[in-house]
């Protein structure tokens, strides 16, 4: 019977080019990172009129967020996100997520996701209001894909699926009346 | 240069950063791609060898490894469906309640080996919570909590342990996951991976097989078959090398079991 080879040629290959490799992923994730925030930041404006929510307090809260955070042994390399998220606090009873998910199989999207832990009707009306809405229980998302070809940029991407958030808050009258004390 | 000046190079510099991010050569990364589908194309003839010797060796009804079957895609056995994978180990931990294998299979070694059969309870309740694997071995308890996809807390298992204590004797508490875990503070537990129950179980289908309770055997292999897939991730493509391994390892250390001089 033939033996497993361990000694493979990942293993030589990556002796000489897992560090130039490592940054180059580590590159992509600063630059993809940096164009998302950036969208985010030009449009808190109008997203937090859309809202009803305080522009100040959503900049405060913008933090850069990625999945895997590190590299290590047990991720599995099947998905990755690039995420920005508002609020900074975990236990928030919202959240909003704006991310560039690349995975196995699927096309990489980018989207912007809000989770409600007491959604009340909030998802049933963003859904009323919007046809291409993905959501759940507790989140409602919208994306667009952007083809690994690079016909798409993610700057522009980033903008067209913000510009499609704020237009969907306008239209439901914004984040801010279900995420009263009450909920 | 002074300080002021100082950082307003930097802010240039940093505005042109942000305005053009330098462009990411991903030659290194491809080659390394390369290298891991020539890997994976090698491991593929292995792998594929290994199952016929397998199926050949010990189980004619075929390994779970091999072939078309896809448990990815029953829902029953979903890697955050903990409970269905729980149920379907008691089950099996039933057909042979057999003290010492039972304690082999998660390598629990007592200084005094219980004989006779062990009872085996699911979701066992008691004042701290309900532990998924309740074993008594007479008057000695072992608990195991099964993960699949859900990370364990301190709080939980620290609670089965204070359990534990109170009862007559204890043979401590197992963790059945996928990876042991880091970043917990009770050391209350021993970990047991997967990885070496499925290997374990594959053993106890062999020997039904031999036995000839065939349908103990092809349930077990099914159950083996969807813990390798969708809680290990086994399989062709890119995970051939390490399928390949795993497989080896198990033909390996079950021959050598077989032919170990009985004592």
């Amino acid at each position: 019977m033939k033996k497993t080879n361990l000694d493979s040629d990942l293993l030589r290959e990556g002796f000489k080019s897992y560090h130039k490799a490592l940054f180059a992923v580590m590159e992509f994730r600063r630059g993809a990172g940096r164009i998302i925030q950036d969208a985010v930041e030009k449009s808190l404006p109008e997203l937090a009129a859309a809202l009803k929510m305080d522009a100040d307090e959503l900049r405060e809260g913008i933090r850069p967020y990625t999945k895997p955070y590190n590299l290590t042994e047990k991720f599995d390399g099947s998905s990755a996100e690039i995420d920005v998220r508002i609020p900074r606090e975990w236990n928030s009873k919202w959240q909003l997520w704006f991310y560039l998910w690349i995975g196995d199989g699927e096309v990489p999207y980018f989207a912007a996701q809000v989770n409600l832990k007491n959604p009340g009707s909030a998802i049933d009306k963003l859904a009323a209001a919007c046809k291409d809405l993905d959501y759940g229980e507790t989140y409602g998302l919208i994306s667009e894909t952007l083809p690994s070809d690079g016909s798409r940029d993610l700057a522009a991407v980033c903008d067209r699926v913000l510009n499609r958030w704020i237009a969907l808050w306008k239209k439901v009258g914004g984040l801010r009346q279900f995420i009263s004390k009450r909920s | 240069m002074n300080a002021t000046a100082t950082l307003r190079r930097w802010a240039a510099l940093g505005q042109f950063v942000r305005t053009h991010p330098p462009a990411v050569d991903w030659t290194p990364a491809s080659e390394m791609i390369s290298a891991a589908g020539r890997d994976a194309a090698a491991s593929q003839d292995v792998l594929d060898d290994l199952l016929a010797s397998s199926g050949r060796q010990w189980f004619p009804l075929g390994d779970p490894l091999d072939g078309d079957l896809d448990f990815g895609v029953h829902r029953w056995l979903r890697d955050s469906r903990e409970e269905s994978w729980s149920d379907w180990l008691a089950w099996i931990l039933k057909r042979d309640a057999d003290s010492r294998k039972v304690l082999k299979l998660f390598g629990v070694r007592p200084k005094v080996m219980p004989s006779g059969c062990c009872e085996i309870e699911r979701e066992f309740s008691t004042q701290n919570g309900r532990p998924d694997l309740v074993l008594h071995f007479g008057d000695a308890t072992l608990v195991v909590e099964v993960k699949t996809a859900s990370e364990p807390g301190d709080d939980q298992l620290g609670r089965y342990d204070a359990w534990l204590k109170k009862a007559r004797a204890s043979l401590g508490l197992v963790l059945l996951a996928i990876d042991e875990p880091e970043n917990l503070t009770t050391t209350a537990w021993k970990f047991c991976s997967w990885e070496t129950v499925s290997m374990g179980l594959r053993a106890w289908a062999a020997t039904w097989l031999r036995a000839g309770s065939l349908i103990e055997a092809a349930l077990t292999l099914a159950f083996c078959g969807a813990v390798e897939q969708n809680l290990l991730g086994f399989g062709g493509g890119l995970n051939a090398p390490r399928t390949a391994h795993y497989l080896e390892t198990w033909l390996e250390r079950n021959t050598n079991e077989k032919n170990k001089p009985r004592q």
